[in-house]
């Protein structure tokens, strides 16, 4: 995903580090970027979905770049 | 996997471990560069995890064979620089200072080049074996970019292998160069007269014994790693401490910004010599137009005016008008008591049970209340703030606006960084305090989270000020005055009460851009989300607490508690409830100054004296827990009775200036 912030890419697995020792760390419905450590939350399984409406009205042959899945290493 | 306790042996502070102990290979870089990735490459599947000695940061080791030998590899935790500023970079430090080490290897983003060399420079100059895996490489050269691994080679004085961590790409040139560690690179970056003389100065005391050069040790002591001056004092007698304090602190006084700033621009131009001479990237030359904005944002002449016109547009004509006024009448009126609430009221009244009634449709119920609050009233406001939030973020605008503040964030013992809590707290409080702690030092955190508390209101408060005091010129006015009077005032003088130093900010901006439509509404709508997940079980559980304390008597004995108070400040007994309600929830008790000002109970003064106060009053439970997890009791106590004394002597003398000035 792309840190709102600093437009970073990142991994959602990769934040988790910096939420450790975290109050709501149970349940937590947000992730922070582990570049600037702009918080966010998460993106819901349904963002799929509207995704998918979004690329068949207005981008029929490309993805913008928010919108690509993620392929990135952990 | 298996998880074993495998470093409680490793003694991070000692120089010489057994000497059975295999030779380690350290995996050091930024977080999500694929170092995890790279590792389980070299290691295969046997590998434990573990916490590093007292700490909570989990640490990965493994063996690989190379050239006969067995070695063991370590997956430090990610860092940015040598210079430690989390847990994770303090262990990293740890290790890699810890002896015994055969070679590092610096895993680094191929897309991110650039920013990440800086770090290379900082290892090579610690007279560590170093070998830079250049990863992701496949990903780089999907986007056009092009490196030349071999004159980076040269550049550097180190091996460097082009490696995919995923496809395996360049992991048998990493063993291989691990088989016969490469002789100390001599390219090392150059600090200024000051600097290198201090630097010269201070290596000429330390012992040439230590695990790692003199050189690069007396660089951390210069840029005040607090973890190097303790093996200092630990390892030299006082006298020699002192010497080399001495010479730290006359550096310091000679250079008109800290060592580490300066340390840091060298490294990042250094870095930027070498990215330029090995490294093609498809051409992204900024348009004129985009120059021309880029310079708008950040000059200070262009960029506060800037700011105004952003918070009149945005926040003022669209959260305010449109999302608290437009946007709330629809669903209030139309919506919530046109028909919901009557057909509610009509099913409500064949329950046969009135406390269960009420509990549904009575006055404090959860529907005539928790959810019409929630929804008729916040959602609206805060539905307007996430969108113009979304359309600022995907900008790029955000980071300019911290570096167009930085100067003046100084004058409040801040610097630009602290723009991210602060912004963030226009959302939610709570959410902002926690990220407070990524601010660099105590003093700042502390400062932040007292300015969180005291002056930032969330969006839904601020929607609904806006909303109630956009009719009022003169009152809307005076309320942003007061506030931003308030905050500059609070933030100054915990400056001033507060010791400690101003840490440097810099960061690197992304590029500006036109939002593009699909992330605002991804951005946006899963904020909507969040908000249904986890604001709306709020709203209801605090109606449900309100009910039972109705049906109890206890909310009328807290009403009857605040009564006087709020009657100080010239407001009715029935304004007690927003305050009340405040505490509950900062957005709650905007929704509860919001009914009463639709009743018509208050006046415009007194909407404006409640505005003020009700900003400024205490945080709500949920942000007080955490400020009492993230800044301890005894802070959070002190945070809570200055932001309570100060709320109520403002609004008092809100209320007493305002009837002078016949606002």
């Amino acid at each position: 995903m792309e840190c709102p912030y600093c437009h970073r890419m990142f991994k959602e697995s990769s934040a988790d580090p910096a939420c450790k020792g975290c109050l709501s760390r149970r349940g937590c419905q947000r992730v922070r970027c582990p570049d600037c450590g702009y918080e966010m939350p998460r993106e819901p399984r349904s963002a799929a979905r509207i995704r998918e409406l979004y690329r068949r009205i207005f981008h029929r042959h490309k993805t913008p770049p928010l919108l690509q899945k993620e392929t990135r290493h952990d | 996997m298996v998880s074993i306790p495998f470093l409680t042996k490793l003694d991070a502070e000692t120089a010489s471990p057994p000497a059975d102990k295999p030779p380690l290979v350290l995996l050091v870089g930024s977080p999500n560069v694929g170092k995890s990735a790279l590792f389980n490459k070299l290691t295969g599947k046997y590998v434990t995890v573990s916490n590093y000695p007292g700490t909570t940061v989990e640490l990965s080791n493994g063996h690989c064979h190379c050239g006969g030998k067995r070695l063991e590899i370590i997956d430090t935790p990610g860092m940015y620089s040598l210079v430690p500023i989390t847990d994770e970079e303090r262990v990293a430090s740890d290790i890699l200072f810890s002896g015994n080490v055969r070679a590092v290897v610096h895993v680094v983003d191929a897309k991110n080049l650039e920013r990440m060399l800086g770090l290379t420079l900082q290892l090579i100059e610690t007279g560590l074996p170093v070998i830079l895996a250049v990863n992701m490489i496949d990903e780089a050269r999907n986007l056009g970019i092009r490196i030349d691994t071999d004159h980076l080679s040269r550049e550097l004085g180190i091996p460097v292998a082009a490696t995919s961590s995923l496809s395996g790409e360049g992991v048998p040139d990493i063993i291989k160069h691990l088989a016969t560690p490469p002789p100390p690179s001599m390219n090392l970056t150059r600090y200024g007269t000051i600097i290198e003389q201090a630097m010269m100065d201070i290596s000429a005391l330390l012992s040439p014994a230590s695990p790692i050069a003199p050189r690069a040790r007396a660089g951390l002591i210069l840029q005040g790693d607090l973890r190097e001056k303790e093996r200092l004092v630990r390892e030299k007698n006082d006298r020699d401490a002192a010497d080399i304090l001495n010479i730290v602190s006359t550096a310091r006084d000679r250079l008109n910004h800290s060592p580490h700033y300066y340390v840091t621009l060298a490294l990042r131009s250094h870095a930027a010599r070498i990215a330029s001479n090995c490294v093609a990237s498809p051409a992204h030359k900024p348009g004129r137009i985009r120059a021309f904005l880029e310079r708008l944002c950040t000059q200070p002449a262009t960029g506060y005016p800037l700011v105004a016109v952003v918070l009149y547009f945005a926040l003022y004509k669209f959260v305010g008008q449109f999302g608290a006024g437009t946007l709330v009448d629809l669903l209030e009126d139309g919506l919530f008591q046109g028909h919901l609430m009557p057909w509610m009221e009509k099913q409500a009244g064949l329950i046969p049970w009135p406390a269960f009634r009420d509990l549904l449709a009575g006055e404090y119920g959860i529907f005539t209340l928790g959810l019409r609050y929630a929804i008729a009233i916040i959602l609206p406001i805060v539905g307007a703030f996430f969108l113009i939030f979304a359309i600022l973020e995907d900008s790029g605008y955000l980071p300019r606006l911290a570096l167009l503040v930085d100067r003046g964030f100084k004058r409040i013992g801040l610097n630009g960084r602290a723009v991210i809590p602060l912004v963030l707290g226009f959302g939610c409080d709570t959410m902002a305090t926690l990220v407070t702690r990524t601010l660099e030092t105590r003093r700042e955190r502390i400062i932040c989270t007292l300015l969180l508390a005291l002056a930032i209101p969330c969006s839904a408060q601020l929607g609904v000020i806006l909303g109630l005091l956009g009719q009022h010129p003169k009152a809307l006015a005076a309320w942003a005055v007061v506030v931003l009077l308030l905050l500059l005032l609070a933030g100054s003088l915990a400056a001033r009460i507060l010791p400690g130093e101003r840490p440097l900010f810099y960061m690197e901006l992304p590029p500006l851009r036109l939002p593009s439509a699909g992330n605002v509404i991804i951005k946006t709508y899963t904020r909507m989300v969040w908000y249904f997940q986890e604001i709306l079980p709020m709203f209801l559980l605090a109606s449900f607490l309100i009910w039972l304390g109705n049906i109890t008597g206890l909310f009328h004995l807290l009403l009857r508690g605040i009564a006087p108070v709020v009657r100080l400040l010239g407001l009715p007994d029935s304004s007690a409830v927003a305050f009340l309600f405040g505490f509950f929830r900062r957005d709650y008790g905007a929704a509860g100054l919001y009914d009463l000002a639709r009743e018509g109970a208050l006046t415009t003064h007194q909407l404006t004296v409640a505005a003020i106060t009700l900003t400024l009053f205490l945080p709500c439970i949920a942000q007080f827990l955490v400020m009492q997890k993230e800044r301890g009791t005894r802070v959070t106590l002190w945070i809570s009775a200055g932001v309570l004394l100060t709320a109520f002597g403002t609004g008092f003398l809100s209320h007493f200036l305002l009837n002078l000035l016949g606002i």
